[in-house]
């Protein structure tokens, strides 16, 4: 380990995980600011926060929210680590896990992780996903007890072939919330309400009717949500709905060992942005469908 | 100026040719070109590793010309030279041992990239075993124009796996005993084999144990794991995940200097068990398959090709 300079703390020095508190905003913005982008400018892939100033508006975001808490490490009663995890639901997602890079290699990860853990022990499980070329993260996790289920790619771009959606794909409303969650009790075996919630609101949830039954949904076509249908063809009528409805460039996180949804987004144009690793605690069923995941799972 | 393509194995994301481009050549390698293909197998991994901070394989050129000449000198390897305005561009070399091909390392020099080399020399290796079981390869993962041209000609991602290195430093899993294979091992070790992949891999573990490199696990009688040998150049397997920490550990006590494996870090138990016995990760790779393929049933680890 390098040397430690008078600033550091002891590697004694006592951590404490505790919920954010307003006053707290800005130095969690800084951490997961410079985590984040230390670790992705050191491996080349693009940084996910433009500024201190922008983690920190997500921050806000997520500290609005009544289902979401943020969790802060104090080191030396100082905030110098900072993760989301959902407050309900059988499975908790976790994100953002960042720890200042100036105390990193102290243990302040791995109470972060502890402490969500414990947090979660009722849940049914807890899950993320993982930058695969961060290999501390990917170590710490492992050694915690997540497991590493399926190998990511982050795809953006457009749509060469602009698909055009059939008539059996549609908007979602709060009718559809039912056949929602016993479609996703039968791929992924688990209930999904909070982002299926978040999706009908925002009217984002997209979904696929064959014969007056839903074959296929999205919360979003983004990585702030998750599909899954019945066949790929079903998928495609999903991510090509939500394209057709936007300008925007959108991303989407691929599990690749779904080799044909893989090629499809190459040779829909899609690039290939960076890759990552679905991995989970406690509770796990192989999915029995096609899927993309959001960046909680 | 047209911005380099990315590319990895150290190679290009390569499109077709267009017409006004030189189009890559395809022949076999030739004694003559060992120095300046492992010259380039050198540039190139150096190349993609520095650019995405990893460590490079080879710390000189010198050794990448090594390992190329040792390929070259095995009858059951191939190795094909693709050549771009009359000059050498890189080479891709296939172990083909086994009925199922193992593709790798694939290099195109940072200079010759972004005119569809790799993506040709790969087409090639694709034609020429295009009556085998199948072709699998270890892809860095950081790699992501290595990724997407080898699944755009048909590879998938199979497993998620990393490189270890280091030395166990715990106490050694219970109750399994192991020691060096021996002749009368060979056919129950090919049986587990056949169990845990699916495949026959009977050449490899032959010669690993003419070598005198292999390894097995006895438990209750039985070969419960193998390895024909602990390192990048070796693969094992075994009925369970302990069963193959017993073998790993044990080549750990023998080795003086760090081991170096290729772990799937879907086998949960395995995995956590390395990083408690102080192996690091040093990069992440993917295992990619094209024909077929069996999700193995049971513990393994894989050698730089599969």
């Amino acid at each position: 380990m390098e040397a430690q300079s008078d600033t550091k703390p002891r590697p004694d020095a006592e951590i404490r995980i505790r919920p954010l508190v307003p006053r707290d905003l800005e130095a969690c913005g800084r951490v997961q600011y410079e985590a984040f982008t230390q670790v992705s400018r050191r491996h080349r892939f693009p940084v996910p926060f433009p500024s201190a100033r922008s983690a920190m508006r997500v921050i806000m975001a997520y500290y609005r929210q009544p289902n979401q808490l943020y969790l802060v490490a104090e080191l030396d009663g100082r905030p110098v680590g900072a993760c989301v995890v959902d407050r309900e639901g059988m499975i908790r997602g976790v994100r953002s896990i960042a720890v200042d890079p100036e105390v990193q290699g102290l243990g302040v990860g791995r109470s972060l992780v502890a402490g969500v853990l414990e947090l979660c022990r009722d849940a049914a499980g807890v899950r993320l996903t993982q930058d695969a070329f961060n290999l501390t993260s990917l170590s710490l996790y492992a050694s915690l007890g997540f497991e590493v289920k399926e190998p990511l790619v982050k795809f953006e771009g457009r749509l060469k072939d602009r698909p055009r959606p059939g008539r059996e794909v549609d908007r979602l409303g709060d009718r559809d919330f039912e056949a929602c969650r016993d479609l996703c009790r039968r791929v992924h075996g688990i209930e999904r309400d909070l982002e299926l919630r978040e999706g009908l609101r925002q009217g984002s949830a997209v979904g696929v009717f064959r014969d007056g039954r839903l074959t296929g949904y999205a919360s979003a076509v983004s990585p702030g949500g998750y599909g899954m249908a019945e066949t790929f063809e079903d998928l495609q009528q999903i991510i090509a709905f939500a394209h057709r409805r936007s300008w925007e460039p959108f991303s989407l996180l691929v599990p690749i060992r779904q080799a044909e949804l893989h090629r499809w987004c190459l040779d829909q144009g899609l690039r290939a942005v960076k890759p990552m690793a679905l991995m989970t605690h406690g509770f796990y069923q192989e999915p029995r469908g096609w899927h993309f995941v959001s960046g909680r799972y | 100026m047209r911005p380099k393509e990315e590319t990895s194995s150290g190679q290009s994301s390569g499109r077709p040719a267009k017409p006004g481009r030189p189009e890559p050549i395809i022949r076999p390698l030739a004694a003559v070109d060992l120095a300046p293909a492992g010259r380039i197998l050198f540039e190139a991994f150096k190349n993609v590793f520095e650019r995405h901070n990893f460590a490079p394989p080879f710390s000189s050129a010198n050794m990448a010309v090594k390992l190329l000449t040792f390929f070259f000198t095995q009858a059951h390897f191939h190795i094909l030279a693709v050549d771009l305005n009359g000059r050498l561009a890189g080479s891709c070399v296939a172990d083909e041992y086994n009925p199922v091909v193992g593709v790798g390392p694939v290099s195109i020099s940072p200079e010759a990239q972004g005119f569809g080399a790799g993506r040709r020399i790969m087409e090639a290796m694709i034609e020429r075993y295009q009556n085998r079981l199948g072709m699998r390869l270890m892809q860095d993962a950081f790699n992501l124009a290595s990724m997407s041209l080898y699944a755009s000609l048909g590879f998938e991602a199979k497993e998620p796996a990393v490189l270890l290195e280091g030395l166990p430093e715990g106490p050694a899993p219970a109750g399994v005993d192991v020691r060096v294979m021996e002749a009368e091992d060979l056919a129950g070790v090919n049986v587990l084999c056949m169990e845990v992949f699916g495949l026959d891999r009977s050449n490899e573990i032959m010669e690993a144990y003419e070598r005198g490199s292999a390894l097995v696990a006895v438990r209750d009688g039985r070969i419960a794991a193998y390895a024909t040998v602990v390192s990048r150049a070796g693969h094992g397997a075994a009925e369970t995940d302990q069963d193959l920490a017993a073998v790993i550990h044990a080549a750990g006590r023998e080795s003086d200097r760090d081991l170096a494996f290729l772990a799937p870090t879907r086998r949960s138990e395995l995995f956590r068990w390395c990083l408690k016995q102080g192996f690091r990760v040093a990069k992440p790779m993917t295992l990619m398959a094209r024909g077929a393929y069996q999700e193995p049933a049971g513990a393994f680890f894989v050698n730089s090709r599969y």
